[in-house]
């Protein structure tokens, strides 16, 4: 992998955590509108995109990203109020920066929708200013030409600078109120020189910088975009070529900046390179002369009189150029500033934007694995485990004395290093439940439906792999309890609920599994329609109670429901069957409660982990196979019972009932004839119950599932395999599966021996 | 290619090292970078459904890899008494950026041998059977002729027919 792709790596992996901040950051703002330091959180998320995209090139993000953070920043200005439309069209934008982060990540570039930025341009302009068509693209020079807005005065001791809010350091408050332009700043060069600011910046990059990623040219071209520029290189240091180090920074850039912006403008410009660079800015005032700054702890507090905020300026292309522009106004006046730039003051405590490439997160240390590495270390944990306990025989043999403690401390060292390689695949359902705020509140949204979410129980641990395939059934269920089973504000009042609909999410343990719940305090399920549906399509007997307990459960039945019913149904059912399906790939089941008039709850049943199973080992024409303990309900000897024939299937009675068997010797065409005995493992099938029948129990197991390789995949009827305590491998089966497939056999030999009467049944 | 055969250095770096195996009364051979390493065969799980070639999954330090054998669709003959257990070359392949090993089963490893690149001569279109589309080259040895495997060839086609596109295999 080239320097190259390992940044732009870096870039993507950084911008879907930050694109996940920004999105919760957006959610909370609603709820947290004067949560100032939350406000700068979100800002800042805004603000590491734009950084981070431009710094790999990726100059449509970064831009796009400007617009974003161009509108917090309004908001941060208390210039915007936020609303529930600023927030629509900030996640949207956010929805946007995610689908062109993943698009890059794939090798395209996709345009942001224009309408989009025409949205965000509407917050951006202010009302006082006609609506000025948006500039095409990018300004290199500050927006001139504008009338100077008359600067707002805030009555309150409030900061300038949002990113210095709460949790900022003594130093960067102190250094606050020095900062102060010369008189009111006009944006205008008609306006004269005096309206500009004049900087003189000094940038010398840290021993790491260039290792970290960071192009100090992409500062210099943001300096560039903020007013005309001098940049001056200083190669006094490069060393001799003997000692020149090709990934290190020798060169020291001196800038001279004219700019409309203020100083805390430029803060934003050195976020990533301050880390380890040396950054420091002396402003000059019209007289042109270099204040030297009081040390910054010396400066006076923050005092009312002398603070004063107005938008800061924004330049994007999506800024109207009527956007305006700083003035800093200071009651004394404190013409330039000095601003020095130790890098260590740089980043506030929990609030410090990320820079990208760093690892400085004082949060409990982290760190990246692959995760096939990971499924890997699992693998062979689970075997080292298994070595330990085939070796533990040899405590029975004479004269092993010696070795009884060794062989302890490998059982004991085995099994720990086990369980904490599994231990590794478990992350928090919270990584799953932190997107469903935004989706209840779309659905919210587009329903008209008032709705609060509830969260509970979100620290519970859940494999990985769980997690991540859990997301798309959870959206489907929630999806339908906000447009089936909440009902409208309106209905709600009239039946005596609260307006608020409420869903709740909960997760928590039972026994070794770990049940998720849905629940919503709705209509409740539609029975007396759901049984009719049932009886029409002949999975239940007519005359079926209505409270029968298998009604509920119709629901999942494939093609149970479909579009035209959704009224009918309150909409249950509608590809119910593939959110069960979902669940039980994962090993896992679906269950629903319900109380009319009371709302219903779908229960999520899952093992904490995909990595091992509790199996049951069998044997079947001198193979071993392992079968998931789940699956099985019961196991029954089968002494030398013929099976009989219902339609055309090999039916055996269990304690009654008559039970489909699907014989496994049939199914893998083995041959010899199968034992007198065999034993038959009782599963269910489309709510019903079906045996698969083979030759031998042999006792239980825990094993690492392991895939069956690539393409193998695709056999269904296995699982995956497993490696036994003798070292050989033996497949997982899949009793669904197997129980579909034979189903589905059944028919296609049905319909050949109608299809050609006069042939004898296939031999399949 | 006729300045670097001038230049003994580069002539020598172009060299590759070729592992020299029997399958099914041919003599085969495979560039020595792919093959990870060769094992005696041992205990096979035999996969019921699986494709025809497939001759089972077996146990390679803790991962399960799965074990095919060629003959049957290279159309090549197999010696139902072999006087010596046939062993398993280890194969890597490379699928978007992971390794991931597959046996090969053969009927047993003779020699590993370097040849230059001009050695390997272009594989006749016909003559070989059904074994013709997965021969990338042929190199004149001793008083026959190596078949150079296209290993990634026939991981395709193990792939595809996987899937049930191209059957037999």
């Amino acid at each position: 992998m080239s320097g190259d792709d390992r940044f732009r790596e870096m870039f993507f992996e950084e911008a879907r955590e930050l694109l996940l901040s920004l999105e919760e950051g957006l959610m909370e703002l609603e709820r947290r509108k004067d949560d100032r330091a939350h406000l700068d959180k979100t800002f800042r998320a805004a603000h590491s995109i734009k950084g981070a995209a431009a710094m790999v090139g990726m100059s449509g993000i970064a831009d796009f990203t400007h617009g974003v953070e161009a509108v917090l920043d309004k908001v941060r200005n208390k210039t915007l109020n936020v609303d529930s439309d600023v927030i629509s069209t900030l996640l949207e934008a956010r929805d946007h920066l995610a689908t062109a982060v993943e698009a890059e990540a794939a090798g395209f570039a996709i345009p942001a929708p224009i309408d989009l930025i025409k949205r965000l341009e509407i917050f951006l302009q202010d009302p006082a200013t006609i609506t000025p068509p948006p500039a095409p693209a990018r300004p290199k020079a500050p927006v001139i030409l504008l009338p100077p807005e008359p600067p707002i005065v805030a009555p309150t001791a409030k900061k300038p600078r949002a990113k210095k809010g709460a949790g900022t350091s003594p130093e960067a408050k102190a250094k606050k109120p020095t900062k102060k332009s010369a008189g009111a700043e006009t944006p205008s060069t008609l306006k004269a020189k005096p309206g500009l600011n004049l900087f003189r910046i000094s940038l010398r990059p840290g021993p790491e910088m260039l290792k970290r990623g960071v192009n100090p040219l992409g500062v210099l071209d943001e300096l560039r975009d903020l007013g005309s520029c001098k940049v001056t290189t200083d190669p006094d240091e490069i060393p001799s070529l003997a000692e020149l180090d090709p990934e290190r920074c020798f060169f020291t850039w001196n800038i001279e900046l004219e700019t409309a912006v203020g100083p805390d403008r430029l803060d934003d410009v050195f976020l990533f390179v301050a880390e380890d660079s040396t950054v420091t800015i002396e402003q000059i005032d019209e007289r042109g002369i270099i204040k030297i700054p009081p040390p910054a702890h010396e400066a006076v507090a923050p005092s009312p009189a002398v603070v004063a905020t107005k938008p800061k300026p924004l330049l994007s292309p999506l800024i109207p150029p009527k956007e305006p522009l700083t003035a800093i106004i200071s009651a004394s006046d404190l013409a330039a500033t000095i601003l020095p730039k130790p890098a260590p003051s740089k980043p506030p405590a929990p609030e410090a934007p990320r820079p990208l490439n760093t690892a400085s997160n004082k949060v409990p240390t982290r760190i990246r694995v692959d995760a096939g590495q990971l499924d890997d270390l699992v693998g062979l944990a689970g075997e080292l485990a298994v070595l330990s306990d085939n070796l533990q025989g040899l405590r029975e043999l004479e004269g092993s004395n010696t070795w009884i403690t060794t062989l302890e401390a490998l059982d004991r060292v085995s099994r720990l290093i086990r369980d904490t390689t599994l231990e590794l695949r478990m992350v928090p359902v919270e990584e799953l439940f932190s997107r469903f705020p935004r989706v209840v509140r779309d659905l919210a949204d587009r329903s008209g439906k008032e709705i609060e979410l509830r969260i509970v129980g979100q620290d519970t641990r859940l494999d990985r792999t769980i997690v991540e395939r859990l997301s798309e059934p959870m959206i489907h269920l929630i999806r339908n309890a906000v447009d089936h089973g909440l009902e409208t504000p309106e209905e709600r009042q009239a039946m005596g609920k609260p307006r608020m609909g409420r869903i709740t999410l909960q997760a928590g343990h039972e026994g070794d599994r770990v049940a998720l719940r849905i629940e919503e305090d709705g209509r409740g399920l539609n029975r007396e329609a759901i049984v009719k549906k049932g009886i029409a399509k002949g999975l239940v007997p007519i005359g079926t109670s209505v409270d029968d307990p298998r009604v509920d459960t119709l629901i999942f039945e494939p093609g149970f429901s479909t579009r035209d019913q959704v009224s009918e149904l309150s909409g249950r059912g509608v590809g119910l069957d593939v959110v069960r399906d979902a669940v039980r790939s994962l090993r896992g089941s679906l269950a629903v409660e319900s109380q009319p008039g009371k709302g219903t709850a779908f229960i999520f049943r899952l093992p904490l982990t995909l990595a091992l199973i509790d199996g049951l080992l069998v044997e079947t024409a001198g193979s071993r196979y392992v079968v998931p303990l789940a699956q099985v309900e019961e196991c029954v000897a089968l002494n030398g019972t013929q099976p009989a024939l219902s339609k055309g299937r090999p039916c055996v009675s269990v304690r009654g009932e008559l039970v489909p068997m699907v014989p496994l010797r049939s199914v893998f065409h083995c041959t010899g004839p199968a034992p007198l005995r065999q034993e038959l493992l009782l599963t269910r099938h489309a709510g019903q119950r079906v045996g698969v029948a083979v030759d031998k129990l042999l006792g239980r197991v825990q094993a690492v599932i392991q895939s069956l390789g690539e393409g193998l995949g695709v056999l269904g009827r296995f699982s995956g395999a497993t490696i036994l305590g003798d070292g050989s491998v033996s497949l997982i089966l899949d009793l669904a599966a197997l129980v579909a497939e034979s189903r589905a056999a059944d028919t296609q030999r049905a319909i050949q021996m109608q299809l050609s009467s006069p042939s004898p049944q296939p031999s399949a | 290619m006729a300045d670097t055969t001038t230049d003994p250095y580069s002539e020598s770096s172009l060299t590759q090292s070729y592992v020299i195996f029997r399958l099914g009364g041919e003599d085969y051979t495979l560039e020595v970078m792919r093959v990870q390493e060769v094992l005696d065969m041992g205990a096979l799980t035999h996969v019921p459904g699986g494709p025809p070639s497939l001759r089972g999954v077996l146990n390679l330090r803790g991962k399960v890899v799965p074990v095919y054998d060629l003959r049957l669709p290279f159309g090549l003959t197999v010696d139902p008494t072999p006087t010596r257990a046939p062993c398993v070359l280890m194969v890597e392949s490379h699928n978007n950026g992971e390794v991931s090993v597959t046996g090969l089963l053969v009927d047993r490893v003779s020699d590993v041998l370097d040849f230059s690149p001009d050695e390997v001569q272009p594989a006749p279109q016909l003559g070989l059977g059904k074994a013709s589309p997965f021969v990338r080259g042929l190199i004149r040895h001793q008083e026959g002729f190596l078949l150079v495997l296209d290993v990634d060839r026939v991981f395709a086609a193990l792939a595809g027919a996987k899937i049930g596109i191209a059957g037999g295999f």
